[in-house]
This record gives C-alpha cells, sequence and structure tokens, in this order.
C-alpha cells in the first residue's frame, strides 16, 4: 500500500493538527509576557553557571525553610528536656539537642525565617536610603550635590556597631535595630559605590536628550539612570544581604540584635558558643549554615549581575 | 510672504561667557542668526570657534550671557519665556556627534526611538495614545532613514554600526515629526562609508517633513555643500560671513572662509 491512499493521508493530517502550536517569536511578545520571558531566560543563564546554580539551591531551599517553619517543625520550639542535653543527632533530634535539651534542628529552622525577614528589611532599607542618596548626589543642583558627597564622607566613618549600640538605648535589643543599623550603613556604602555609574549616566548624551525632549529629573533617574546602575546595585544589594546575616549574629552576640527567646541563627549560636568546649556541634551546625548562606548571598549577587544585564549577556539581547 | 515672516528660529544679539568673574571666557560676541522653516541651516568654523555653543543656545539647552532667542516669535529665555521653551523642546530633535554616546546603551533601539513620543504631552495631538501607534510610528522612522525595523527595533546599540546607530539617533530625533532638527557634527564620528546613508537619512527625512528647519553644525564642507540651503561662518565666537551655500562656498568674501574652503579642498 502507498503512501497516497486516503487512509494514510487522512492520518497524516491528524497527526499534524496533534502537533503542538509553535510558540510565538520573542519579538511578538509584549507586556508581562515579555518581562516572564525575560525573567526566564534571566534564571535560565544563572541555572547554566555552576555558582548561579549552587547560589539558587541554597536560596531556595533557605526560602522554603522559612515557609515551612511557619507551619510546622520536626519539635516543638519550647519543647525541653533537661535529662537529654546535649544528645547527639538521632532520628528524634536530626542534629541534636542544646544545652536545654531543645531541638537544634527545630531552633535552625524557625531561626530562618527571622533571618530572611532581617535580610529582606534590611536590603529594602538600604535599597531605598541608597538610592535617595544618590538621586541628590547626581542633582543638578551643585549645592545639594557636593553636600551630600561631604555628608555620606562623614557619615560613612560611623561604625555599624556604633548606631546598633545607639539605637539599642530606644528601641532595646530588637530586630527593628539591626536593619536600621545595618540599612542605614549599607545603603550610605551602595550610594558611595553607585555614585561614579550614575554620575556618568546623569551627565550622559542620552540623558540630555531625554531632558531636552522634556522629561523630568525624576522620570530620568528612574528610566535612565537606575536602568545603567542596576548592575553595581545588584551587586551591592548581594553583598548588603550577607553582611546583614554576619551582621544579625555579630550584633545579637553583644545583645543588641534578635532579643533572647525569638528564634534566629545569631540567638542560636549565642546562646551556645559558651558551651563550645562541652559540645561544638550545637556552634558548628549555625556557623556553617551562616557561612553557606553568605557565600550563596554574594555568588547569587555576581550571577544575577551577568544574567541581568544586556551588555554582558547575549541570550538576553537575542532574546528581545 | 517675506523670508522674516517664516522665521521659525531666530537668536538676536547673542553673547556667552563661561566660567568665573577670574577666569571668564566669552565664546560667542553679540551673534545674530535665524533659521527658516523648511530650510537647512549649516553652521561652519574651526573646532572652538563657538558654533556648537551657538546652537546649543538656539535649542534652549544653554542660556545666553546676553541676547534674545525667539521661536515662533517669541522669547524662550527667562521666566516669561519658559512656556515658549517647552513647546520648543517638544518640536525639536536632537542628533548629537557620537552616537555611541547618545544612546542609552542598556535601551534598545525601539525604547530609545519611542521615548520622544513617550514625553509629548497628553494633549498634544503628534502624541501616540498606545503602545501600538508608538510601536507603529516607531516602525516608520526607522524604516525612514534606511533601517528594517523588524531587524533593528530590539537591538541594542553595542550590536550596531556608527553609521547604524547614528541612525538610530536620526530616527528618535525625527519620530515625533519635529520643526527644528539640530544636528551637531552628525559625521564626525562615522567612517566614510557610512556618511552616505546618514545624509540619505536626512534628506529622507526632509522630504518626508517639507516645513522641518535643519540646523546642522560641521566642519565638513562636502557634507555641507550637500545639504544646506544657507551657510554661516564663525570664528572666534563671531559671525564673519553668511549667505547661500553657492555664494558662500563658489564666492567666499571673507579671508577666513577662503581659508576654510582651501583646507577642505586638500
Amino acid at each position: 500500500m502507498t503512501d497516497a491512499t486516503p487512509h494514510n493521508t487522512q492520518s497524516k493530517q491528524s497527526k499534524q493538527s496533534k502537533q503542538p502550536r509553535q510558540s510565538k517569536r520573542p519579538e511578538q511578545l509584549h507586556g508581562w509576557r515579555r518581562t516572564l520571558h525575560r525573567a526566564g531566560i534571566i534564571v535560565s543563564t544563572m541555572w547554566h553557571h555552576g555558582t548561579g546554580r549552587f547560589s539558587m539551591i541554597v536560596l531556595g531551599i533557605w526560602v522554603l525553610v522559612s515557609i515551612v517553619s511557619l507551619f510546622w517543625t520536626p519539635q516543638s520550639l519550647w519543647a525541653t528536656d533537661g535529662y537529654n542535653v546535649w544528645a547527639k543527632p538521632s532520628r528524634t533530634h536530626w542534629l541534636g539537642t542544646d544545652g536545654t535539651g531543645a531541638d537544634v534542628f527545630s531552633w535552625l529552622m524557625a531561626g530562618s525565617r527571622t533571618n530572611l525577614l532581617i535580610v529582606l528589611l534590611t536590603v529594602i532599607f538600604a535599597l531605598a536610603f541608597g538610592l535617595l542618596l544618590v538621586a541628590l548626589m547626581v542633582s543638578r543642583n551643585t549645592a545639594l550635590a557636593h553636600g551630600s558627597v561631604v555628608a555620606i564622607d562623614a557619615l560613612i566613618s560611623i561604625p555599624t556597631v556604633l548606631i546598633a549600640l545607639m539605637l539599642a538605648v530606644p528601641l532595646g535589643a530588637s530586630i527593628l535595630g539591626i536593619v536600621i543599623a545595618c540599612g542605614f550603613g549599607y545603603g550610605l556604602n551602595l550610594a558611595r559605590v553607585a555614585r561614579p555609574q550614575a554620575l556618568l549616566a546623569a551627565r550622559s548624551m542620552y540623558v540630555q536628550s531625554a531632558l531636552s525632549n522634556g522629561a523630568s529629573a525624576t522620570r530620568v533617574f528612574f528610566t535612565h539612570v537606575l536602568t545603567n546602575i542596576r548592575p553595581v546595585v545588584i551587586v551591592q544589594c548581594s553583598l548588603c544581604a550577607g553582611t546583614a546575616v554576619l551582621a544579625e549574629a555579630g550584633l545579637t552576640y553583644l545583645g543588641v540584635g534578635v532579643p533572647s527567646g525569638v528564634p534566629s541563627w545569631g540567638v542560636s549560636l549565642t546562646s551556645s558558643v559558651k558551651f563550645i568546649s562541652i559540645y561544638p556541634m550545637t556552634v558548628i551546625w549555625p556557623g556553617l549554615i551562616v557561612t553557606v548562606v553568605v557565600v550563596a548571598l554574594n555568588l547569587f549577587g555576581d550571577a544575577l549581575h551577568d544574567a541581568a544585564d544586556p551588555l554582558s549577556n547575549p541570550r538576553l539581547r537575542k532574546a528581545q | 510672504m517675506s523670508e522674516h515672516d517664516n522665521v521659525i528660529l531666530e537668536g538676536a544679539n547673542i553673547s556667552k561667557s563661561f566660567g568665573t568673574k577670574r577666569t571668564r571666557q566669552q565664546v560667542l560676541f553679540d551673534v545674530n542668526v535665524h533659521v527658516c522653516a523648511g530650510e537647512c541651516l549649516a553652521v561652519i568654523g574651526e573646532s572652538g570657534s563657538g558654533k556648537t555653543t551657538l546652537t546649543r543656545i538656539l535649542l534652549g539647552l544653554e542660556t545666553p550671557s546676553a541676547g534674545d532667542v525667539l521661536f515662533s516669535g517669541a522669547s524662550i529665555e527667562g521666566n516669561a519665556g519658559r512656556a515658549q521653551l517647552k513647546l520648543l523642546r517638544e518640536q525639536s530633535g536632537i542628533v548629537y556627534q557620537n552616537p555611541f554616546e547618545s544612546l542609552d546603551p542598556r535601551w534598545t533601539a525601539g525604547r530609545s526611538v519611542a521615548e520622544p513620543l513617550r514625553l509629548l504631552p497628553k494633549q498634544d495631538s503628534a502624541r501616540a495614545r498606545d503602545d501600538e501607534q508608538i510601536g507603529a510610528r516607531v516602525a516608520d522612522a526607522l524604516e525612514l532613514v534606511g533601517l528594517p525595523p523588524a531587524e533593528f527595533v530590539d537591538r541594542y546599540p553595542m550590536d550596531m554600526s556608527g553609521g547604524q546607530a547614528q541612525r538610530v539617533a536620526i530616527a528618535r530625533a525625527i519620530v515625533k515629526n519635529p520643526r527644528i532638527l539640530l544636528a551637531d557634527e552628525p559625521m564626525s564620528a562615522i567612517d566614510v562609508a557610512a556618511r552616505v546613508q546618514i545624509l540619505d537619512a536626512l534628506a529622507a527625512s526632509r522630504e518626508r517633513n517639507p516645513q522641518m528647519a535643519i540646523v546642522i553644525v560641521s566642519h565638513d564642507l562636502g557634507v555641507v555643500q550637500n545639504i544646506a540651503d544657507r551657510i554661516v561662518v564663525i570664528h572666534h565666537g563671531r559671525i564673519v560671513e553668511q549667505g547661500t551655500t553657492a555664494q558662500v562656498l563658489n564666492t567666499p568674501q571673507e579671508h577666513y572662509t577662503k581659508e576654510l574652503i582651501a583646507v577642505a579642498s586638500m
């Protein structure tokens, strides 16, 4: 039987009709579909790099554990067992118990959400404060621009710890104190690092062209300046996030960070560091988590910087 | 109708100084210049003669130390001229010397060309109403300067040649059908082969919008001869000669103009 039989033709037609519809070409996409397409390319580019993949896995687990900890932990945080202190890892206590007999794994799980909250709030605060300072520094009002540069150079010399200690007077040991102290310090740092790139963009011909077309200074800042300092800001935000995790541990140890009783990695470290000679594992677990998360945050920033910038990611340029 | 009725932009007794009292340097001395609708005026002179400063003042990008700039017969200077300056900005386009510096490196050509349309005030009749209209006008402008829209609308400046990037800059300047186009040495950063394409792009935009006045700053007399109707020769901040292109280039009166022509023909 030849292929030309009616039956074969019909089956061919039905096969053709069953073929998946061809997806739209990137240039045919608009609005949120286009944004999603670009986001997909950024994620895919990061996934194809070892460091990007590592950071995405670590940060993904962190976020997932934080969410799960809101509903479930292997043991109750307040279930202490005086007869079972410094216990080794077992089926009941996956990472052992601390000096009060509380489950180390449950406390680290619950602590992850506190640290995630601190990191997110600190980055948002630092980003808003830093970008406000960048806007002042590239202002066309020279007195304002020069004044803000001098003010930032003066303020950046104040250590974050000192700010946190001063804030502890009215606020006591609190998450808000960590967020304000770290956000303030990193905001200043972000502004100082982003300033040269922002100045280049603000004084460029394309900004002049936009201004001559009637664009306002605010519009120019949000459309041209921010777009061109985005790579620097991404890296600074990732550094800020990493150092916020470290600062939480440090400030909590000094007694001006997360109050005792609230689960956090810093609290876990602080409560067990005195007993490092008795049972080092309770210190090693939170220390290890803090180290891995800080490394992942830094690598995530670098990977995102490369993937999200059309100048360094040819896939993003071709995908337009 | 006399020529004066047709004047769209006029600089009257313009002087400009830069620097503080101690380091004051005057770059323009009592300059009078005008451009009519549909006319192409070339401002020529050596580097540092003040031609770019003059054109920037004419387009309201710099404030003169003395004198006045009139757009459609009304001053653009001071508080009283603010509304007229806004109108001038809405109705003018600029092409800069270096296309790679004048286009945002992180914006696609389509986004750059669309920017002037998005900045038009809501009540402006030339304003495109939605993304589809903007897209159509961007494609039209790119087509006009000889760049296939399908190929270039989503391309970044780093993936273009100098000539292509400059034509995108021209498309951005003409997309809103301006009444005045300022081209500040648009060919000096472009290789010779691409200059023809730039000239073609400017000629096409004139053909499309015959009432558009062009002010072109250049020291390339070949380019000027090709496109300009009238020439203003500027030397050390003063206009030394002006007239039609044929008059100035064929029968120059001033020694400086003769020197410029002699150097250009070498």
